[in-house]
């Protein structure tokens, strides 16, 4: 019997080395969005690597010669109880389309896919059909259903404005709050802020958005500074899954965008968004950013604010809500963690 | 002597494969392992595998053993259960150091003996002894319950606990075996010898086996289901000691219809123990075939 | 009866079965089965499942199951293994109940 084993390993080891050596003879790419990165040895050789971001498996590879054996079932399962162990009830896997047939086999099941670069896949046998159904439990009649996804990190007038043009044109307006937990503002305490800046419209419903859209295994390089040609990929596959299942279940005909100036992430995402869901039927929407003072309001600009202190320079560019939020022992600690950090989100 | 028990095939039971697989190879015992091959996160799984193992595979008239966890665990207790409960054959302490130790697993054998319903006293035992404080204490513990088939030398431990490692002379542990064996012999009861656990040297595990045989133990655990024949080889009789055997056994046959005392076999007196070796060779002989 | 938590069992070993057991949102059982045998054996095993289900009065469950040539006893330790796991009784069962036919 060969001993094997799965271990983490680190950037800048020789074992990294060898894993970036396998996923180059396989033909694949080391994920932007990889948090850890696994190796699969057997009596100490690399026969296997995957890598993990929160609770999707990306970046996949075995070695040429273990191809055909079951070493790669071996070790998906060994990932797949990692991350149980984690507390992650459902899993993805994000893999060139290729291979779906393979890890279909192996208990995953298929989301969406975009030919022939990716396929996204779960655990959960009735991962993305029980959300689609929690979904239909918010259906209302209308004709002219409209969308917006938001992080709001944290909520601005900007938000609010965007809200507020896009609910007047619609007979009804779902917010689905980005949940991946990549921001300086807790998603709990976001969606809140969207609550509270929007009690004042009638025909808006804020929704958590889960794990189907903008999280870390459909899109997880929105939550990354640069654009890659993996980002343009993973905005057409969120999109399809938008189409496919949140768009049919409320029936959605409109999604509304802010203009995006700044984010080459948020841009690129926009741009992918204008050609595919007009082809499912969806208008989009771009709405002109509001300015205040001849400077466009941002979050990234209210963040700015918050770590130099300008409290006078916040109240300007966010509605009252959001100030009584800032100013909760919650909110505080929030910008104390803004100060400390150096990263963009 | 009416069981073999030259090899005892040791299996992980965290592993469905190998626990069906284990039937086939012709080791006259299995010892599915509980406590040290299986982690803790996996002890639930492995006891309940090795119950419907035990429960439902076809293993012929291979003697089940199993290793539990020490009661000193959370587990040992539910292992016995559970073993009884399955109809195992042999429940293998291990870490054995006092008699008490064995009165604790039998109570608890017992209990579960009631609780479903088979035979008082059918559940045997054996114990493994891996440290300096069970070898002195070998002969209390080899008489510390009828249930008893024979003890067992766990080097690995022992030599740790001895503050040395083990050789291929074994001389570290010569003491130990000599101990184990002549308690067991003295209660009775079966002498077993630790694993060999380079499964590549088999040079090396074939001396190992010639002189455990030669000290007089019984067998010895095996890891791998190739060591398995080595063992068997080195422990069937001789065509020429089978022959002696036989012309001992005709001798005497021969001196008893004819009401003779004495009896002698080519100018040479035989005597009991003579007769005691040739029989057991016969024996060996016959269940070797 | 379901479950107080989500549990795991098994490995994708060959000869082994790996089971995820969760509540699902209804009052039946839902089994998703892949196997390496499935067009022999996969209706059969799906029949096990249930049955095992069945006697420990498991109902409301989805069980995920990937095969990798595991015989009955096996398949059958596994699901129980998972069932206690999610009873949060894994190491206090009573075996008179695992009875065997």
């Amino acid at each position: 019997m060969e001993a094997t084993y799965l271990e983490t390993v680190k950037p800048g080891t020789k074992a990294y080395e060898e894993v970036m050596g396998l996923l180059l003879e396989n033909g694949i790419r080391m994920d932007d969005a990889v948090q850890k990165t696994f190796g699969y040895f057997s009596d100490d050789q690399l026969i296997g690597t995957a890598s993990t971001c929160e609770n999707t498996i990306r970046s996949i590879a075995v070695k040429k010669t273990h191809q055909g054996s079951n070493a790669l079932a071996e070790m998906l399962n060994e990932i797949i109880l990692v991350l149980y162990d984690a507390g992650f009830q459902n899993q993805f896997i994000y893999t060139k389309c290729l291979y779906a047939d393979t890890f279909k086999h192996l208990g995953f099941f298929e989301i969406e896919r975009v030919e022939p670069d990716v396929v996204l896949l779960e655990r959960q046998p009735n991962g993305i059909r029980n959300f689609a159904h929690y979904l239909e439990s918010f259906r209302v009649i209308g004709d002219a259903i409209g969308a917006i996804v938001m992080n709001a990190n944290p909520f601005t007038l900007g938000h609010q404005y965007l809200i507020e043009t896009a609910a007047a044109q619609c007979d009804f307006l779902y917010i689905f709050v980005v949940t991946a937990e990549h921001s300086a503002f807790k998603h709990e305490d976001r969606y809140k802020m969207i609550v509270d800046g929007t009690v004042h419209i009638k025909n808006v419903m804020v929704i958590h958005g889960g794990q189907y859209i903008i999280s870390d295994a459909t899109f997880p390089n929105y939550f990354l500074k640069h654009a890659s040609d993996a980002t343009r990929v993973q905005a057409v596959l969120d999109l399809k899954i938008f189409s496919k299942y949140f768009a049919a279940a409320l029936k959605i005909n409109r999604r509304f965008i802010g203009e995006e100036p700044y984010c080459q992430t948020t841009s690129a995402y926009n741009e992918a968004m204008k050609v595919i869901l007009p082809e499912a039927g969806i208008e989009v929407i771009e709405i002109p950013r509001r300015m205040v003072d001849d400077t466009w309001i941002s979050a990234s600009r209210v963040r700015n604010l918050l770590k130099e202190n300008d409290l006078d320079g916040v109240r300007e560019l966010v509605p009252e809500t959001t100030l009584i939020f800032l100013k909760s022992p919650k909110g505080r600690q929030t910008i104390g963690r803004i100060k400390r950090s150096t990263s963009r989100h | 002597m009416s069981r073999l028990r030259r090899t005892m095939l040791y299996v992980p039971g965290s592993k469905p494969g190998m626990l069906a697989d284990v039937a086939i190879y012709g080791a006259d015992a299995i010892m599915f392992d509980l406590e040290d091959a299986i982690s803790l996160k996996e002890k639930d799984t492995a006891r309940m595998l090795v119950y419907n193992a035990v429960k439902t595979v076809d293993y012929g008239n291979t003697e089940l053993v199993c290793r539990i966890n020490g009661l000193d665990s959370p587990y040992g207790e539910r292992d016995i259960e559970a073993m009884v409960a399955a109809g195992i054959h042999v429940i293998r302490l291990p870490k054995t150091e006092t008699a008490q130790d064995l009165h604790d697993v039998e109570a608890l054998i017992e209990k579960y003996e009631k609780k479903y319903d088979r035979k008082i006293g059918s559940v045997r035992m054996m114990a493994a002894i891996e440290s300096a404080l069970g070898i002195i204490n070998a002969y209390e513990i080899a008489t510390a319950s009828k249930r008893l088939i024979g003890i067992a030398i766990g080097a690995e431990d022992y030599v740790t606990n001895l503050k040395t490692k083990r050789s291929p002379s074994g001389v570290e542990i010569l003491y130990a075996r000599s101990q184990l064996l002549n308690a067991a012999r003295a209660a009775g009861i079966a002498a077993l010898d630790t694993v060999f656990s380079d499964i590549n040297d088999m040079e090396g595990f074939e001396n190992e086996v010639k002189l455990i045989k030669q000290l007089g133990f019984d067998g010895k655990s095996v890891i791998n289901p190739k060591q398995i024949p080595v063992v068997h080889a080195v422990y069937k009789p001789t065509d020429a000691e089978v022959a002696h055997a036989k012309a001992v056994v005709a001798a005497i046959e021969e001196a008893e219809a004819k009401g003779y005392g004495v009896i002698s076999l080519k100018g040479k007196m035989v005597d009991k123990p003579i007769v005691e070796r040739a029989e057991r060779i016969l024996e060996l002989s016959k269940l070797s075939e | 009866m379901q479950l107080n938590k989500p549990a795991t069992s098994g490995t994708m070993d060959s000869c082994d079965i790996s089971i995820r057991i969760e509540n699902n949102t209804g009052t039946e059982n839902e089994v998703f089965l892949s196997s390496i045998v499935e067009k022999q054996y996969g209706k059969q095993i799906v029949a096990l499942i249930h049955e095992v289900l069945k006697k420990h009065q498991i109902k409301g469950v989805t069980v995920n199951a990937v095969d990798r040539g595991a015989l009955d006893c096996t398949i059958k330790a596994r699901l129980e293994s998972a069932i206690y796991r999610g009873l949060g009784k894994e190491h206090a069962l009573d075996w008179s109940v695992i009875d065997h036919e």
